[in-house]
């Protein structure tokens, strides 16, 4: 502890600390630009200049530290004329164009030249007439530009991407992409919320409205499991843009580009406004009252003639824990039948099951701040900036602070290459890595540290006997003393963690990952908090929590969507199993062999195409509900926006519909649905700790008729099949994509940007090949956001969960039929 | 009561003195004007309806969309929506002032920094449908050339002294001030 005093206060503070940081944690205004609480200090823009007795210069508050016994001035007649010459300076170049600037009103420089500074300018230079610089989410303004550098030091330092750099020197000075390209990066839109005045911005907002139109309202991400709390800016009842603040929600004002962006796909085109029934085989426009009473009608019938066994219900991993609770309430309560579940069964409810095997518990909320701190953290096969962009800032901020971050990943994500150290094994053998490294843990002797005698422990050295160093550094494709070193830092490390995801759109993982994982953490005597596995989407722990799964014996997802005919009628609420679940031909015969199919969704997805009735039900801001974030944490969020057409938020429906089966679910407002749902008891279990082995499934190996392994995941632009929707996030990136290594696209004859035939067991697609050395030879790599692209359709499904690469043959279309 | 007041009230003095005045009025020159025939000219600075002031140079308004306008208005009657134009240019969609909502306080006049926004001398716009008191950009422009027109420039220039030219970039360096 410090003691220090400034304008006259007497202050205490930790050692290490700046004096600027001191002067904000005591409410002492000191003006600054160039600081970034995120950020390393810099000391740019000059502004925050203060006195310090017995110095004879003014010092930069942002990197001077403060100091035992230091006397400070942050106001004198000096220092005010030193700021009125720093801004002066700066406004040399910046042009007055306020009046068309969208950054006006909310400015840090303007508001600092209205403090401080002159009405005119005692120095004048020719200004800067260089043209903006578009890209698809943003804008840049050279002109307005000061050099703060917060841009560039906020892309590099704390997102890790580094697209942007100073170029020139002198008056020539620009912040620029590589050799002045057109800005092509991730499109985090970090930067536009860094920037002090208006020279990036984002582009959907361009020109749209003034700062003092907007009115401000909190809400929650629809995206991913984070849960980070956007704020949103409306006008006129028209959301325009999204920000985060800094100190509000678990982001603490970082947003990635989905939540940044993406916000529009409730303005998107195919939004559906009014209930659609099939008629003749075309869906037509009906009336609420018409519909509700065909779908009441029809499910009366089936009930009768087949039981209420033959009816089931999918939840969905995006709407609210309120919505699926009444689902859940109406299958049970109306329709009488335990069917119903969500995309969860095809991720996260493997990871719960591989928790429960091995540690006991029920559920295992992720920290968010966890990666920080450790000495080895070990993210495997995951790339978590892209599935939980927030989640992976904090393994780059663990990574700065010394953490030694290992990333085990055929691809070479953005964690990948800001590692310490990147294994790049075979895609999908993360679980024989793990298992290697539960045999040289056992070598080393580690399970003999520990004092706890864990069940089972026999049983597993007996299972990975087979996993010795040269075994698994040969499986996975890597040196064997590559591994050792690997498997001896990881090992031997003090505290650790391991990170991945799990989730229906990646295949190269499952349960046993999960399990392999568990059971090397338990082995090193580490809790489960060392393992963080984040659920996917934004209320995919919701759904879970609030009972939307069989908890009677009922049909769970996979007797549902993989084993036509077992159930009549289909009713879907959000969700597009013919897009997101892997297996598209098996997921169609299904659903057409349906004999009712009801589609409750926020826009005409493709199974709603196939549907016998399409609802349209309010999307996220345009109801109130509740998503539960994979921290655990019930985040509510609020209705902005008023909904599209005749759309209803889903609860609603639901509870329509069983007033007109006469059912009274005695919900008559969202108040009373949250009541009984904070009734709902959730068994965390105990802790009771017991080793479970492993078992390696036997994965579909290469062969010569399908040579390369094909591998789905997410990206970092889109989160499932509803980013699709957002016209922004489409800019950058609306088609569907193949990436290939160079050295396959050499041997198959594939060129850049081509169409390809990818073919397996399974059926065969069309997609355009981008060829990049992200990924080894001997795989592919493909989103599976489009629903044109239909991936899914060639990979299989697996009912134990296990992971599930598709080998696959792929065939360039120009050789196959030679253009003229 | 005194005997004086007896006087006054038996005798209607007042009444008398009154009627006096009266009659007197009646050789003098009649103040009244005959206002539907006969206009009272406003006076300099007069705030009556609005109009955009046109761009002699270009034909168009001199609005850029800034709101500043609308910022100030006490009784939010002015709206502006804008949006990227070709060239990425700053368009001005529409705008449009609630005319009926209007306390006529010129405090949008003030605020505009490019003196595109005024308060033109008419006053006689009262209408039986509030449509037509609905002021978009286009009719608002008209009521410029209607209302203001040429003479309009000097008459603005020097009542309200807009600011815009305090945002002009000097010509030349100021010379060195001792502060």
């Amino acid at each position: 502890m410090i003691e220090l005093t400034i304008d006259g206060k007497r202050i205490e503070a930790e050692k290490g600390m700046t004096i600027l940081e001191v002067a904000k944690a005591n409410n002492i205004y000191i003006p600054h630009l160039c600081w970034d609480r995120r950020l390393k200090p810099y000391g740019g823009c000059r502004l925050c200049l203060v006195e310090v007795e017995g110095q004879r210069k003014l010092m930069a508050a942002c990197s001077t530290p403060a100091d035992n016994g230091m006397v400070i001035h942050t106001d004198t007649p000096n220092l005010q004329k030193a700021r009125r010459t720093v801004l002066e300076l700066l406004l040399v170049h910046h042009p007055l164009d306020c009046p068309v600037c969208d950054k006006a009103g909310e400015c840090r420089l303007q508001d600092l030249a209205y403090k401080y500074g002159p009405s005119e300018s005692r120095f004048y230079a020719e200004r800067k007439h260089d043209p903006e610089a578009t890209s698809a989410l943003i804008e840049r303004n050279p002109n307005r530009c000061i050099l703060c550098g917060r841009c560039v030091r906020v892309c590099w330092e704390h997102q890790g991407v580094g697209a942007i750099n100073f170029i020139g020197r002198g008056f020539k000075t620009k912040i620029s992409p590589a050799f002045e390209e057109t800005l092509d990066c991730e499109f985090c839109g970090q930067c536009v919320d860094a920037c002090p005045v208006g020279a990036l911005g984002a582009k959907p907002y361009k020109y749209r409205a003034r700062a003092w139109f907007l009115e401000s309202h909190d809400s929650i991400c629809p995206y991913c499991s984070v849960g980070c709390t956007l704020t949103l800016d409306l006008r006129e009842g028209r959301i325009l843009r999204v920000r985060g603040v800094d100190g509000k929600g678990v982001n603490d004002g970082d947003l990635c580009g989905k939540g940044r962006f993406g916000f529009d796909f409730i303005y998107g085109d195919t939004r559906l406004k009014t209930p659609l029934v099939r008629k003749a085989g075309e869906l037509v426009e009906s009336t609420w009252e018409e519909t509700l009473y065909y779908v009441a009608n029809r499910l009366r019938d089936i009930k009768r003639q087949y039981g209420a066994d033959s009816i089931g219900a999918i939840g969905s991993a995006r709407a609210g824990i309120e919505d699926n609770y009444m689902l859940k309430k109406f299958m049970k309560e109306v329709i009488g039948s335990d069917n119903i579940d969500t995309s969860a069964r095809l991720g996260y409810a493997w990871v719960l099951r591989a928790l429960n095997d091995t540690y006991g518990i029920n559920q295992n909320p992720i920290k968010l701040d966890s990666p920080i701190g450790k000495e080895v953290v070990l993210v495997l096969e995951s790339d978590l900036t892209s599935t939980h962009p927030i989640f992976g800032l904090k393994f780059l901020e663990a990574k700065n602070e010394g953490t030694y971050l290992m990333v085990a990943d055929p691809r070479k994500t953005k964690l990948a290459r800001r590692s310490s150290k990147w294994i790049r094994i075979k895609p999908a053998s993360g679980t024989v890595f793990l298992l290697g490294l539960i045999n040289y843990a056992i070598r080393e002797g580690a399970h003999l540290r520990e004092e706890k005698e864990i069940e089972g422990i026999d049983g597993l050295i007996e299972s990975v006997k087979p996993y010795t160093p040269e075994k698994v550094s040969e499986l996975i494709g890597v040196d064997t003393e590559q591994f050792i070193e690997a498997a001896s830092r990881f090992v031997n490390a003090e505290t650790r963690l391991i990170a991945l995801t799990v989730g229906a759109a990646e295949n190269q993982k499952g349960y046993e990952t999960v399990l392999a994982a568990a059971n090397l953490l338990m082995l090193l005597g580490e809790g489960p908090d060392s393992l963080q596995v984040p659920s996917d989407y934004s209320n995919t722990l919701g759904a879970w929590l609030s009972g939307t799964r069989p908890t009677e014996g009922g049909k769970d997802l996979y007797e549902m969507l993989y084993n036509p005919g077992s159930l009549k009628a289909l009713y879907v609420m959000g969700e597009d199993p013919l897009v997101t679940m892997p297996d598209g031909n098996t997921v169609k015969k299904t659903l057409e062999e349906l004999e009712f199919l009801v589609v409750q969704d926020i826009r005409l997805s493709e199974t709603a195409k196939l549907a016998d009735v399409v609802l349209p039900a309010a999307a996220w801001s345009e109801k109130e509900g509740t998503f539960i974030n994979s921290q655990g944490i019930p985040q509510p969020f609020p209705k902005v926006v008023s909904p599209q057409g005749d759309s209803v938020p889903d609860w609603q429906i639901l509870r329509n519909l069983a007033r007109v089966m006469e059912h009274d679910l005695g919900i008559t407002e969202l108040g009373k649905l949250r009541e009984e749902l904070s009734r709902i008891q959730t068994d965390r279990g105990q802790q009771r700790w017991r080793f479970s082995p492993v078992e390696v499934p036997s994965v579909a190996q290469t062969t010569t008729d399908y040579p390369i392994i094909m591998v789905t995941g997410n990206i970092m632009q889109h989160s499932g099949a509803l980013s699709v929707m957002s016209k922004s996030l489409s800019h950058v990136l609306s088609d569907a994509f193949v990436q290939i290594s160079p050295e396959d696209a050499e041997r198959f004859g594939v060129k850049d940007g081509e169409f390809i035939k990818i073919s397996s067991p399974l059926g065969e697609v069309f997609i355009k090949a981008r060829v990049s050395d992200e990924i080894p030879e001997g795989m592919l790599f493909v989103p599976v956001h489009f629903a044109h692209a239909r991936v899914n359709y060639l990979v299989s499904h697996s009912r134990l969960g296990n992971a599930h690469p598709t080998p696959v043959k792929i065939e360039s279309t120009s050789t196959a039929t030679p253009r003229r | 009561m005194t005997v004086q007041e007896l006087v006054k009230k038996v005798f209607f003095v007042e009444i008398l003195k009154g009627l006096a005045l009266t009659l007197s009025r009646l050789f003098t020159k009649p103040v009244t004007r005959r206002y539907p025939k006969e206009k009272r000219p406003a006076a300099l600075g007069f705030r009556g309806l609005h109009a955009l002031v046109r761009n002699p140079a270009t034909g168009e308004a001199k609005c850029v969309g800034c709101g500043l306008c609308a910022a100030i208005c006490p009784s939010r009657c002015i709206y502006i929506y804008t949006k990227e134009g070709p060239d990425h240019k700053k368009v001005v969609e529409r705008y449009e002032i609630e005319v009926l909502r209007c306390v006529y306080c010129a405090f949008c006049v003030e605020a505009c920094p490019f003196g595109a926004v005024v308060l033109t001398p008419h006053y006689e716009y009262s209408d039986y449908s509030r449509d037509n008191l609905y002021m978009t950009k286009e009719k608002l422009l008209q009521n410029w050339d209607k209302y203001m027109g040429e003479e309009g420039y000097n008459y603005f220039d020097k009542f309200w002294n807009p600011k815009a030219d305090h945002f002009r970039t000097p010509k030349e360096q100021p010379k060195w001030r001792k502060s």
